[in-house]
C-alpha cells in the first residue's frame, strides 16, 4: 500500500510539472517562478530516490531541498506580495538567513551529514509568514492563485511538524514504526499536490494576462 | 543535582520545538487578529457607501419633491390664481353704479369664461399629480391612457403591450410603476429625441418584467455623469421601494433599454 501511494506521489508531481510547462508561455511572472520550483523540487525527488535506491547516503540533499526550496518560494512570494516594505524584508530575510546557514556549514563542515533542525525551523518558518501574508493580503484584493499560497503553508507547517516531532523522538531515543512518519509525509505531500492542482486546472482555463 | 549533558541536550530540543511550534501559533493568531479587523474595516466602508447611496437617494427625492412643489406652484400661480384675479376685479366692477346693462353682460361672460378656464386647469393639474384613471380602473389603464397622450402628441410613437393582470389592492406601490413609466416617457421625448417607443410588460411566476425600449440618441452608460441624473436617482429610489432591480442597455445613438424586475406582493 505504501509502494502504490509512493509510486502516486511521484506521479502527481509528475503531472503538475507537465500541466504547468503546458500553459506556462501564457503565464505571467509569478507562476513561472513557482513553475520551476515545482521542477526543481522534481529533479531532487528524482535525485533522493536514485541515491537511495543505490543505497548511497542522501541526507545532504535535505539541505539542498529546504534551501532551494526557501529561495524559490521566498523569489514566488515577493512577486506577489504587494507593500514594498515586505518585499524589502524578503530580500534582507533570504540573504540574512541562506548567509546564516552558509557560515553554519563552514564553520562546522560536519554538519552537513545530519539533519539540521535550525536549518528546516529557518527555511520554513519565513515562508509560513509570507504566505501568511499573502493569505491576508488576498483579502481584500483578487485571490490571484490562491492555491499556490495555501499549498505550500499547509505543508510547510504539515513536514516542518513532521521533522520537528522526529527529531523530538529520535532525542528521547522512543522507538516507533518508521512507516509512521512515511505515511503522513506522502499523505501530506499528495494533499499538497491535490491542492496544487486544483490551481493549475484554472490556469489552464484561464489565461492570465501578463 | 546538576543535569547531565544529554539531559540539557534534551531539554534545549524540548524548548526549540516549542518555541517552533509557538511561532507558528503566534504567526495564525496575528494573522486571525489582523484579517478580522481588515474583515470589520472593509464592512464599516461597505456600511458608510450603502448610507451614502441611501442619502443621496433621499437628496434627490427631496429635490425633486422640491422641484414638484415649485412646478405646482407655478401652474397655480399661471393658471388658477391670475384668472381667479381677474374674475375677482370683474366681481369688483359688477358692483359699480353706473355700469350698464350691455357691459354688466360681458363682465358676466368674461367671469364665466375665466372660472370655466380655472377649473379646466385645476382639472389638468389634478390629472397631472395622479390621473384618476390609474385611482379607478388601476395601472393598465392608467398606462393606457398615458401611452395615448403621448401618442395623440404625434411626435413619438409608443406602443404598449401587457400580459399581467394588476392586482387594485397594490395601487400605491403600482403607482411607483406608473411613474417610473411617466419618468421614461418624459426622458425619451425630451432628451433621447426618441420618435418610438416600446413597452413590454411581462410575468414569470410572482416577478413582473418591464422592458422598455427607445430608438432615441441614447447614452453612454459607462459615462456617470450623464445617466446619473436625477431622474434615474428617482427611479432607482422607487425600484428599491419595490424590492426590485433594472439595468440600463444603451449606446451613443443607438436608443435605450430598460429592463426592470420586481414583483408586486
Amino acid at each position: 500500500m505504501l509502494k502504490v501511494l509512493n509510486l502516486f506521489h511521484y506521479f502527481i508531481h509528475l503531472v503538475n510539472i507537465v500541466l504547468l510547462f503546458r500553459v506556462y508561455r501564457n503565464q505571467n511572472y509569478s507562476v513561472k517562478v513557482f513553475t520551476w520550483y515545482i521542477f526543481a523540487m522534481g529533479v531532487l525527488q528524482l535525485w533522493v530516490t536514485i541515491l537511495s535506491k543505490m543505497h548511497l547516503n542522501n541526507l545532504y540533499l535535505s539541505h539542498v531541498y529546504f534551501i532551494t526550496q526557501f529561495l524559490f518560494l521566498s523569489h514566488y512570494f515577493h512577486t506577489v506580495l504587494i507593500d514594498p516594505r515586505i518585499k524589502k524584508g524578503i530580500r534582507i530575510t533570504t540573504i540574512a538567513l541562506v548567509s546564516i546557514i552558509g557560515i553554519q556549514y563552514v564553520i562546522y563542515p560536519d554538519m552537513f551529514w545530519e539533519f539540521n533542525l535550525v536549518e528546516i525551523y529557518l527555511m520554513s518558518m519565513p515562508i509560513i509568514v509570507y504566505a501568511t501574508m499573502h493569505l491576508y493580503q488576498m483579502l481584500d484584493q483578487p485571490k490571484v492563485n490562491y492555491n499556490f499560497t495555501l499549498g505550500p503553508l499547509m505543508y510547510l507547517i504539515g513536514s516542518m511538524s513532521l521533522f520537528l516531532f522526529n527529531f523530538l523522538m529520535n532525542q528521547f531515543r522512543i522507538k516507533y514504526p518508521a512507516d509512521v512518519i512515511m505515511w503522513f509525509n506522502i499523505i501530506l505531500f499528495m494533499g499538497y499536490h491535490l491542492i496544487l492542482f486544483t490551481q493549475i486546472i484554472r490556469l489552464k482555463k484561464t489565461k492570465v494576462c501578463h | 543535582m546538576p543535569l547531565g549533558n544529554e539531559e540539557i541536550k534534551i531539554a534545549q530540543t524540548i524548548i526549540a520545538v516549542a518555541l517552533a511550534f509557538l511561532s507558528i501559533a503566534l504567526v495564525m493568531i496575528l494573522f486571525f487578529y489582523f484579517s478580522r479587523k481588515k474583515i470589520v474595516q472593509k464592512e464599516i466602508e461597505k456600511r458608510e457607501l450603502e448610507v451614502n447611496h441611501q442619502k443621496e437617494l433621499l437628496h434627490s427625492v427631496l429635490v425633486t419633491q422640491e422641484a414638484e412643489r415649485k412646478r405646482i406652484a407655478q401652474d397655480l400661480h399661471d393658471d388658477i390664481s391670475s384668472k381667479l384675479n381677474v374674475v375677482a376685479l370683474h366681481t369688483h366692477l359688477l358692483s359699480t353704479p353706473d355700469i350698464t346693462d350691455l357691459e354688466r353682460t360681458e363682465i358676466m361672460q368674461q367671469i364665466s369664461d375665466l372660472t370655466g378656464k380655472a377649473l379646466e386647469n385645476s382639472r389638468r393639474i389634478a390629472h397631472d399629480l395622479l390621473p384618476p384613471v390609474f385611482e379607478r380602473f388601476g395601472l393598465h389603464a392608467g398606462i393606457e391612457e398615458l401611452v395615448l397622450e403621448f401618442n395623440t402628441s404625434k411626435t413619438m410613437q409608443v406602443t404598449y403591450t401587457n400580459s399581467v393582470k394588476f392586482d387594485e389592492a397594490k395601487n400605491d406601490k403600482l403607482l411607483h410603476v406608473f411613474r417610473i413609466l411617466q419618468e421614461l416617457l418624459n426622458n425619451s421625448l425630451r432628451h433621447g429625441k426618441a420618435t418610438q417607443v416600446q413597452i413590454i410588460m411581462t410575468q414569470q411566476n410572482d416577478q413582473i418584467q418591464l422592458q422598455y425600449t427607445d430608438n432615441g440618441i441614447g447614452f453612454e452608460v459607462h459615462d456617470s455623469s450623464k445617466h446619473r441624473g436625477l431622474g434615474l436617482k428617482n427611479i432607482e429610489s422607487r425600484v428599491g421601494i419595490l424590492n426590485g432591480t433594472f439595468q440600463v442597455e444603451s449606446q451613443s445613438g443607438q436608443g435605450v433599454q430598460y429592463n426592470f424586475n420586481f414583483s408586486i406582493v
